[in-house]
């Protein structure tokens, strides 16, 4: 078990610094020069000379590299060109909103997903469970800004019931912006809701057909105990995963159902320093993001390991 | 509670009277079980033999009313202890399963709850049907936990299944079912997934549970052997309906049927006749459920049909009006097993006599394969967490093995899960290389790899594997598989190895338009037979068998031996033939070799393999193996525990542990010394051949040979 | 006897040996059962029908996707113009069906990359085995360890968004998961007794592979494959909207929904169409390769 969760740590560590590896690449690849975008075309050469030296960017890229992964660690984060403000109180600004946005979401989907995935299983092959299951693979395929725009058309336009755009001021309560979280947190859970029905469904078949199941019956024991203690600690062990990978999946839903409803979060963030080409802004909002991500993977194995006894007690 | 067997011995607890059941199938509605009837008593127990589609379990789950959503029971009535439950409601069914009826499932890892402590799952019955509150419930499994003879109760109370070994988890789910005393106890095949010598310990338990408990027990197995140590009453299945029903020893000496007569013939007995007889085979297969033919269903294969079989359904009938039923009109004229015996099977050859002073000309057969101490080492997990202190375990698959393959005879290894004798076999092939020591074909020493061995010695050694659904490439033709080894190893061109496999292919009764078909459209001895077919292609010098029928029916096991015997004696090809099937490796082998935990404990010909002196392991198999005639008697030799580890092999005798005659110090220090014998007869341990043969006198007696009455 | 209820079991019904029966080959029997699956029938027929019109492209689109019109800007549909017209004045319809082209073209081409160097990472490894296995499945790993969004923004935001730069991004995101598939079922069948056989007859390496393997992890290959295109047609897509993917005036789903966006109060269809295309697409090919998994791997295959 601890040799299990040390391999396991070790593999997300690995994968932090290779994805550092791969985003510091890819951002210096970016084309133009960030002198001239900071110091405008016309700046003299020499200026441009010293405000790359100032910013380190003359040192090989091995160096740059480290610095840069150094600095990080630290807490240092750089300021961003675009903004001219410090990027980590900007970065986590965003992300606070986006938890928020992720956290609504959350408490949305994976209730309501496994409620339905285990309606869908139960009545396995009737057209509550075909209705279900092809509803769910429905919204595992539509793009969020599909489905936004189709929750918009429909609650904003034909029935005014919420707003459409959901720029929140900074320093609104959560109460006053509820409203404008509804409909982008719908929109970033369809996908993952659909996930959560379908993971819930087919191991909780999985379950239903197992001997010990039969055991359970031929027990005697009425249908809702047979439930509740031999199918769902079994068959919710893989939903666990899911629902802790989710939270990563949710990151990816959120870049773009935060840019059709113009929600100030970390997507969004990561989307305006893309355009913008802003160096130090990419480098902090993707490298959170992956942190996130293989963390949410980590959290899934763990819980996995943690509830299953035949790993516990091997 | 022990009852007074006498006076309650003819109150029937199970009846079932012309119960039919159907599945609504893709194929439309199937019966898969017709008008069936049968009568279970207090302190009976029944068995159900049958091969697999006879609708054995289907019988039973349908009887207890616990069917597939799209199963139901269409005609017919079941009653227990006279309440009628054809028509229950599931509320009703409910109070009765695991109150009035206990189940017991084939594998019990599967059957427990994987994420709940034992204790627990087995308390549950006490609490819903006894009303008892968690701590009483608790003492009560305690309490039958120790009732089947569990070590140390109250520890396995708070196991996870997946820490018990097969044998102990039976004892729990037996335990189970037996919570609440039912009237009706149901084993399905509860001894299918364990080793012999753990399935012996199981059938003892319940043997004694049964003397102990007023329970009626109905006993499912495909194993004929099994039901005699168990049943006093046994029913033949075939096709979904009952060929014959009586009292066990009348079922065995005088069957009227010709099912059970073809059934008893087609499994091999221990034997100690020089002589090598082929099985009795049936022809044909059981017909499927939608083309289910008129009259008899068994006229199409039976060998004593005559055209009025075929008119009519014959009924199940008591022929003798003392509880002997069979449903075939001609009973009557139905053999005596003996009989019928002595005129199907034929004697194929001789065993090797391993006595060479007999001066048999076989005793002098070259050597093919010569194995001189060869031992596969694998890496096991590493132990320990703390960096610096951890070590790499090895598993020590095979210890040292020697041993030698005559030309055109057969090497038996045998076995129980975990001995290595797999290993070996892959070592010979290349398949797993050996760590150390040497393998020689024909003098020549072999090339540890395949990918190192000459095409031609490649050609020598062919295998045909365990599982027939594994053996043979999804995506290509039967014909594709037979042909090319043709190509590859004999170097025939394209057609005329098309030709040649078609040959092949009849050679191992199959016909010739199979070489078209893939294998999915085969049944499991038809790919079989396929295997062997491409293991014969290249004209091997030697074939290695690896638990080739394991997973078939004992009808088409019998077969694939009859066909194996028969391509030996016309190829003159030696095999080894490897099973945890201690009859079937006897039936078919000149030489047996019995292992234990990766080494060789008793090397000898067949008849002095079964015949004491034995080593102790191979007399508890012996004892162990059950027999599918009443009149052979066992003494019950058990070994406790389980096959330890080969991570962590015991020192001295390696089987020391579990031996009955374990002398103490000497088996626990020291490596037992060869024991030689009669004609190179081998025993690897320390207790004298004398004093084993006065031992083991009476460890396994053998009725008169049958074939001879 | 009341409904079924979660007691009841789902044991398969009566074990029979079907021996008899005339020769049907894999594909078939996979069709047949392809035949009595409604939903998957229906994607089944929608995808066809998309691969049409991305076949046709031009030609079956009733205008040119370009011509503007300033007389015509912003019509609700008609007859003329089924699906309305956009701010210049285009016609939706067309610029819907040309666009086509571009989701099969780049998210084709794409998954068919992934898909060919995918398995060809999964057969290598997988069939090696030993240390090498372990460090090319590791970094494909940690390929898959970035949300594939994040993973083609950041390449996209590097490389600039160019079609050649799309069809990468898409091939380097599935690249891995087709590798763990083609490797899981390398695995899988190293061990199957008759790619033994082959071994101890002697059979060369590439025949090991390439005859024996790689047939039998055809099915879940295309499984996954199709999946693979599901998702890619999403990606593109999302990409596009993001300003990401085609580049204008080429004609992009993704695109047009952004651009619609601004008259979405005056002129919803200019929006609702291109939405509704990409969701009945996406739809169907998931409905599809959902009934591929089910047909081809039944029992088997993560969910």
């Amino acid at each position: 078990m601890l040799r299990f969760a040390g391999r396991r740590v070790g593999f997300v560590l690995l994968t932090i610094i290779l994805s550092s590896v791969i985003i510091f690449s890819a951002t210096q690849i970016l084309p133009g020069d960030v002198a001239s975008m900071v110091l405008g075309r016309f700046a003299s050469d020499e200026a441009k000379a010293t405000l790359r030296h100032e910013l380190g960017l003359d040192r090989p890229l091995v160096v740059q590299y480290a610095s840069w992964l150094g600095d990080f660690v630290q807490g240092d984060w750089g300021n961003s060109i675009s903004t001219k403000t410090e990027v980590r109180p900007l970065v986590f600004d965003r992300l606070r909103a986006s938890a928020v946005l992720g956290g609504v979401a959350f408490l949305f989907y994976v209730p309501t997903g496994i409620l339905l995935g285990l309606i869908a299983a139960l009545r396995r092959n009737t057209w509550v469970d075909q209705t279900i299951s092809v509803g769910s693979l429905i919204f595992i395929g539509l793009p969020e800004f599909v489905s936004g725009v189709i929750l918009i058309s429909i609650f904003s336009i034909r029935l005014g019931w919420l707003p459409s755009q959901s720029t929140i001021d900074p320093g609104t309560g959560f109460i006053e912006s509820f409203p404008k979280l509804i409909l982008p947190a719908i929109t970033v859970a369809l996908t993952t809701l659909a996930y959560v029905v379908r993971m819930t469904r087919s191991s909780t078949v999985d379950v239903l057909q197992t001997d010990y199941v039969r055991t359970a019956n031929l027990k005697g024991l009425p249908p809702y105990r047979v439930l509740f203690t031999h199918v769902l600690r079994n068959s919710l062990l893989p939903t666990v995963t899911v629902v802790a990978i989710g939270i990563g999946w949710l990151l990816g839903g959120l870049i773009i159902t935060e840019s059709v409803f113009s929600y100030p979060g970390i997507g969004r963030l990561l989307l305006f320093s893309i355009q913008r080409r802003d160096l130090p802004l990419i480098q902090a909002t993707a490298l959170l993001i992956v942190l996130i991500y293989s963390f949410s993977n980590l959290l899934a194995d763990v819980l996995y390991a943690v509830l299953n006894p035949r790993i516990r007690y091997r | 509670m022990p009852g007074d067997v006498t006076s309650t011995a003819a109150v029937p607890v199970l009846e079932v009277e012309g119960l039919s059941i159907e599945y609504q199938t893709e194929r439309g509605a199937l019966q898969a079980v017709r008008d069936v009837s049968l009568v279970v008593n207090c302190h009976e127990s029944f068995g159900i033999v049958g091969e697999s589609g006879s609708g054995k379990s289907t019988l039973v789950m349908g009887a207890i009313r616990y069917l597939a959503s799209n199963g139901r029971v269409t005609a017919g009535s079941v009653r227990l202890n006279g309440v009628e439950l054809v028509g229950m409601s599931r509320r009703q069914l409910r109070s009765l399963w695991g109150s009035s009826i206990g189940v017991v499932y084939q594998s019990p890892l599967s059957s427990l709850n994987p994420s709940i402590q034992i204790g627990r799952q087995i308390a549950e019955v006490a609490r819903l049907h006894l009303g008892m509150g968690r701590g009483a419930a608790m003492d009560r499994v305690a309490e039958m936990l120790a009732k089947v003879a569990m070590p140390d109760p109250e520890a396995v109370i708070r196991r996870y299944p997946h820490q018990l070994s097969g044998g102990m988890l039976q004892r729990c789910v037996i335990a189970m079912a037996l919570m609440t005393d039912p009237a009706l106890l149901i084993l399905d095949e509860p001894t299918t997934a364990l080793d012999v010598t753990t399935q012996a310990v199981v059938l003892d338990l319940v043997a004694d549970l049964k003397r102990e408990f007023d329970s009626a027990i109905v006993y499912i197995t495909h194993d004929l052997g099994v039901v005699t140590k168990i049943c006093d009453r046994v029913g033949v299945m075939y096709a979904g309906e009952f060929a014959e029903q009586a009292p066990l020893r009348e079922l065995f000496g005088r069957p009227l049927h010709p099912y059970t007569l073809d059934l008893l013939g087609c499994v091999p007995h221990f034997d100690r006749s020089p002589e090598k007889r082929s099985l009795v085979t049936i022809p044909g297969a059981i017909p499927r459920l939608d083309e289910l033919p008129h009259g008899c269903i068994f006229a199409p294969r039976c060998s004593f049909v005559e055209d009025a079989c075929r008119a009519a359904r014959p009924p199940l009938v008591d022929v003798d009006g003392g509880g002997h039923l069979s449903a075939c009109r001609r009973w009557r004229i139905v053999p005596t097993p003996a009989e019928y015996l002595r005129e199907t099977t034929e004697q194929l050859g001789e065993r090797e006599k391993s006595s060479c002073e007999a001066e048999e000309t076989s005793c002098e057969a070259e050597a093919l394969v010569e194995i001189d101490d060869i031992r596969t080492y694998f890496k096991g997990p590493t132990i320990g967490t703390l960096p610096g202190r951890r070590q790499q375990a090895v598993i020590r698959a095979v210890d040292g093995v020697s041993l030698t393959v005559k030309e055109g005879q057969t090497l038996g290894v045998v076995g129980e899960s975990g001995s290595g004798k797999t290993t070996i076999a892959r070592a010979i092939i290349g398949l797993t290389p050996a760590t150390s020591g040497e393998i020689r074909l024909a003098g020549e020493r072999l090339e540890p790899t395949t990918g190192r061995r000459q095409r031609s010695v490649l050609r020598e050694i062919q295998m045909v594997f365990q599982n027939p659904d594994a053996s043979l490439n999804p995506t290509r033709t039967v014909g594709d598989a037979v042909s090319r080894p043709l190509v590859l190893l004999r170097g025939m061109g394209r057609s005329e190895a098309s030709e040649k496999a078609k040959e092949l292919l009849q050679a191992v009764s199959l016909p010739k338009g199979y070489s078209q078909r893939l294998p999915n459209e085969l049944s499991g001895g038809e790919k079989q037979r396929v295997a062997i077919a491409r293991a014969f292609a290249a004209e091997p010098d030697l074939i290695l068998c690896d638990e080739p029928i394991s997973s078939l029916d004992v009808s088409v096991q019998g077969s694939l031996m009859n066909l194996l015997m028969k391509l030996q004696i016309e190829q003159r090809t030696s095999y080894v033939f490897i099973s945890h099937d201690l009859s079937a490796v006897q039936h078919l082998s000149d030489t047996i070799a019995v292992v234990y935990l990766g080494r060789v404990m008793e090397l000898g010909d067949a008849i002095a393999v079964l015949t004491p002196p034995f080593h102790p392991y191979t007399e508890a198999l012996v004892s162990a193996v059950p027999v599918a005639d009443p009149d052979v008697k066992q003494t019950p030799i058990r070994l406790s525990g389980s096959v330890p580890s080969a991570m962590n092999i015991p020192t001295g005798c390696r089987f020391h542990p579990r031996c009955p005659r374990n002398l103490g110090d000497i088996c626990r220090e020291q490596e037992p010394p060869w024991r030689h014998g009669e004609g190179g007869h081998r025993i690897y341990c320390h207790i004298p051949l004398d004093e084993l043969t006065h031992l083991q006198a009476d460890t396994l007696v053998l009725a008169p040979d049958r074939t001879e009455v | 006897m009341k409904g079924p209820t979660i007691t009841d079991v789902e044991q398969p019904g009566p074990e029979v040996e079907t021996s008899a029966g005339k020769p049907t080959s894999m594909w078939l029997l996979y069709w047949r059962r392809l035949l009595r699956r409604p939903a998957a029938l229906v994607g089944l027929v929608i995808f066809c029908f998309f691969v049409l019109l991305a076949v046709l492209g031009p030609y079956a689109a009733p205008y040119d996707y370009q011509a503007q019109d300033a007389s015509l800007r912003i019509l609700a549909p008609t007859l003329q113009h089924p699906f309305g017209t956009d701010q210049f004045g285009r016609d939706i319809l067309s610029r819907i069906i040309v666009g086509t082209r571009n989701v099969f073209l780049l998210g084709g081409t794409g998954t068919l990359l992934a898909v060919l160097f995918g398995t060809a990472i999964g057969l290598a490894s997988g069939y090696a085995g030993g240390y090498t296995d372990e460090i090319v499945m590791r970094l494909l790993d940690v390929l898959l360890s970035f949300p594939s969004l994040l993973l083609a923004l950041v390449l996209l935001g590097s490389v600039g968004p160019s079609n050649l730069n799309l069809v990468l991004v898409v091939a380097i995101l599935y690249v891995p998961m087709i590798a763990r598939v083609v490797r899981s079922m390398v695995l899988d069948l190293k061990t199957k007794e008759f790619v033994e056989a082959a071994r101890v007859r002697g059979e060369h390496r590439s025949y090991i592979l390439f005859r024996e393997i790689l047939p039998n992890s055809l099915p879940p290959l295309l499984v996954e494959s199709s999946m693979r295109f599901s998702y890619s047609i999403f990606l593109v897509a999302s990409l596009g909207f993001l300003g990401l993917g085609v580049q204008p005036p080429s004609p992009d789903w993704g695109l047009q929904i952004n651009e619609a966006r601004t008259f979405f109060d005056i002129a919803p269809w200019t929006l609702l169409f291109p939405a509704g295309t990409i969701a009945v697409l996406v739809v169907a090919t998931s409905l599809m390769s959902d009934g591929l998994r089910q047909v081809m791997l039944p029992g088997g295959g993560r969910d």
